[in-house]
């Protein structure tokens, strides 16, 4: 007769105590704390370049030049892009698998906490060169955030300062990513089977391939610039027989996965919520996760339509417009599933599901727009033009950014052990639809128009829905404190959130206290059949 | 992880505190040679178009992976197992540096949990410490447990 008990135990052993003050946050290698730290930290970042885009708009609120100068105008809207992209965007997601991917999965930590540590301490660094930029001689760089030569081969030390920044963001990413692969892998608890694992973390495992495949490129075509700029080689200068198309070739096989990683952990997070608060299985689950490799492998080969413009064979337009395409077949799929699954539920419409509903409509705009964008003949005229920015905000703010915000209602009663401030929620999302709404989508009419992209000063013709958008981006920022005001008045107190709040919600941290233990997990859960 | 087993008859008891691996060695060569092809197709393309330096990129991240699984695979096979078998208590460790086996006469040894909550087998004067991968409250069950089976043992 035998009888046997199983705890779990985490590899590098645990310690109940941990330091207090400021060395828990510098030394902190407990995943809960690192999420923390990349959360505040995308949240700093999201409003200093948000800031940033409040000067351009407020440039740009009416014709003729009245707050800066051309040169600076650039600068705004190269480190605005940069900023949101590398320093708000991406640690948010970071952020989120920090601290929901251990407790998914009921593993104690991330594989490597040491590591994870110093992927996030390489940010500040990163960020303080780049906010530095705007102080070196002649002003941060200026030449788009796509770093496009010759421009990134001429400029001043400001532009060496953003390539090393971006290398550090690389690393750090990378550092991550790796993290995060052999977390999901291998430190998944006894029974779960990887078609078990919550959306979120299919989505969060294939982001992390993603970037393990991509940075690198990023990386190396960032330091080729700097070889060019400083040790006599002429990869991109045509003067000495470079390519600078060559450049764009290789800059967006990074770029394209990239808008994915930003936006595959979205799905993740989206499908989290939707099924809570419809109180119904997550529909087509693996129909999902084969959605999602499908969209990151088809990444891989739709570079070349940012490029339509640059001069190419016509079979090589054809074949990346219809690529461009394809990939509205499984994004079509993830939409149908996401609404086959709020068909016939119990739906309540909490801060979170609004966010998510809104993730859906708006989302599904952007992606249209997309394929506007994706055939060739419409690209030409629409290039560089205001339609191509309302695309990808439309991808990237209601996409991305929203769908962090639905996040962090969503998860905040777990991280605080408070329930968060249901009106002030609601006030935000409310505000920020409208806001965003009235800020972008009055750039679709302005592109089509004809008017170009990073520009300070425009024709007369173009005023009126140029006050619009200066006008709802000054309320969409001003919202944002709301949103700032929301999350503090939570970690600082509120209604006890109980470990469950919301009963919809079956994922494995919600089997957890709230606020977790500094060390969770120390049994591992009991897996049943998550998504049959 | 660590398994309890008490087996009859009851003054046997095995321990065995291993890490949680939730793949095989298989399972870590197919992520590998799954991404092999797909790097080796991304850097060959770039070569081709006289952007070399990707490939060496590219090599360095896959190369990152790969020693993180393996650094997984290492640990897997880690273990602390402690046995009480008639007269003699047996502690096997074994991670990929060293294996260390050591024997105690279960009629002397104790079992001692010091104040910050560190376990530890005294015999002879000397102390070994055990079940340092467990949490405290782990620790806190095997001192139990093993204190009982081996007071069960002498009598």
């Amino acid at each position: 007769m035998e009888a046997a008990t199983t705890h779990d135990a985490p590899h590098a052993g645990t310690h109940e105590a941990h330091p207090r003050g400021l060395l828990r946050w510098l030394s902190s290698t407990n995943h809960k704390d690192i999420g923390t730290l990349y959360l505040w930290f995308s949240l700093l970042m999201f409003f200093f370049a948000g800031s940033l885009a409040m000067l351009v708009r407020a440039e740009l609120f009416q014709p003729g030049l009245q707050i800066v100068q051309p040169e600076v105008f650039n600068q705004l809207t190269t480190m605005h892009g940069l900023i949101m992209i590398f320093g708000a965007i991406m640690p948010a997601f970071v952020g989120f698998a920090n601290w929901q991917v251990p407790l998914m999965i009921g593993a104690p930590d991330m594989a490597f906490p040491r590591l994870n540590n110093w992927s996030f301490w390489l940010l500040p660094a990163a960020a303080t060169l780049l906010v530095g930029s705007f102080f070196a001689p002649g002003g941060a760089a200026a030449g788009g955030w796509t770093m496009y030569p010759p421009l990134y081969i001429q400029g001043g030390i400001a532009y060496d300062m953003t390539i090393l920044a971006i290398h550090i963001l690389g690393i750090s990413s990378v550092m991550g990513a790796i993290n995060i692969i052999v977390t999901i892998l291998n430190l998944r608890a006894p029974g779960m089977t990887l078609m078990q694992m919550p959306l979120f973390v299919w989505t969060w495992l294939i982001t992390a391939y993603l970037l393990v495949a991509v940075m690198p490129v990023l990386a190396c075509v960032i330091t080729m610039l700097l070889t060019d700029r400083h040790f006599g080689t002429h990869f991109f200068n045509a003067a000495g027989g470079g390519d600078p198309v060559m450049f764009q070739h290789i800059f967006w096989f990074f770029g394209h996965p990239e808008v994915y990683i930003m936006i595959l952990p979205a799905f993740g997070i989206v499908s989290t919520i939707l099924p809570t608060f419809a109180r119904k299985p997550l529909f087509g689950y693996t129909s999902m996760v084969w959605a999602v490799a499908s969209i990151a492998f088809l990444s891989f080969i739709v570079w070349a339509h940012h490029m339509f413009t640059t001069g190419m064979p016509a079979g090589g337009q054809l074949f990346f417009m219809y690529t461009t395409m394809l990939i509205a077949v499984p994004t079509g799929v993830k939409v149908f599933n996401w609404v086959a699954t709020l068909w016939r539920g119990a739906l309540t419409f909490e801060t979170p599901m609004l966010f998510a509903l809104a993730f859906i409509c708006l989302f599904t705009i952007g992606g249209f727009s997309g394929l506007v964008l994706a055939l060739v003949p419409v690209d030409i005229q629409l290039q560089d033009t205001y339609y191509v920015v309302a695309h990808f905000h439309y991808v990237l703010f209601s996409g991305a950014a929203m769908s962090i915000m639905g996040g962090v209602y969503y998860w905040l009663p777990k991280w605080t052990g408070h329930m968060y401030d249901e009106r002030l929620g609601k006030l935000h999302f409310w505000l920020t639809t409208i806001a965003f709404n009235l800020t972008f989508f009055p750039m679709h009419f302005l592109g089509l128009a004809g008017m170009p992209r990073r520009i300070p000063d425009y024709a007369l013709q173009f005023a009126q829905f140029n006050m619009i958008s200066s006008l709802g981006a000054f309320l969409l920022g001003a919202s944002q404190l709301i949103f700032l005001l929301a999350v503090v008045k939570c970690i600082r107190g509120g209604r006890a959130a109980g470990d469950r709040p919301w009963d919809g919600a079956d994922t494995l941290e919600w089997t957890l206290s709230s606020p977790p233990p500094y060390h969770s997990f120390a049994t591992p859960p009991a897996i049943a059949p998550l998504h049959k | 992880m660590v398994d309890i087993v008490s087996a009859a008859p009851a003054t046997a008891l095995r321990i065995t505190v291993r890490p949680n691996s939730a793949v095989n060695g298989r399972w870590r060569l197919f992520v590998l040679v799954l991404l092999l092809p797909l790097f080796s197709a991304i850097g060959a393309g770039f070569v081709l178009l006289g952007a070399w330096p990707v490939a060496p990129c590219l090599a360095l991240a896959l190369g990152g992976l790969w020693l993180g699984l393996r650094q997984v695979e290492r640990h897997a096979g880690d273990f602390e197992r402690i046995v009480l078998c008639d007269d003699r208590l047996l502690v096997d460790r074994h991670d990929p540096r060293h294996d260390e086996h050591l024997e105690f006469n279960s009629l002397w040894v104790q079992v001692v949990t010091h104040g910050d909550g560190t376990l530890a087998l005294r015999s002879h004067g000397c102390e070994f410490p055990v079940g340092n991968d467990l949490t405290e409250s782990e620790r806190v069950a095997v001192g139990r447990e093993l204190r009982s089976t081996l007071a069960r043992a002498r009598f």
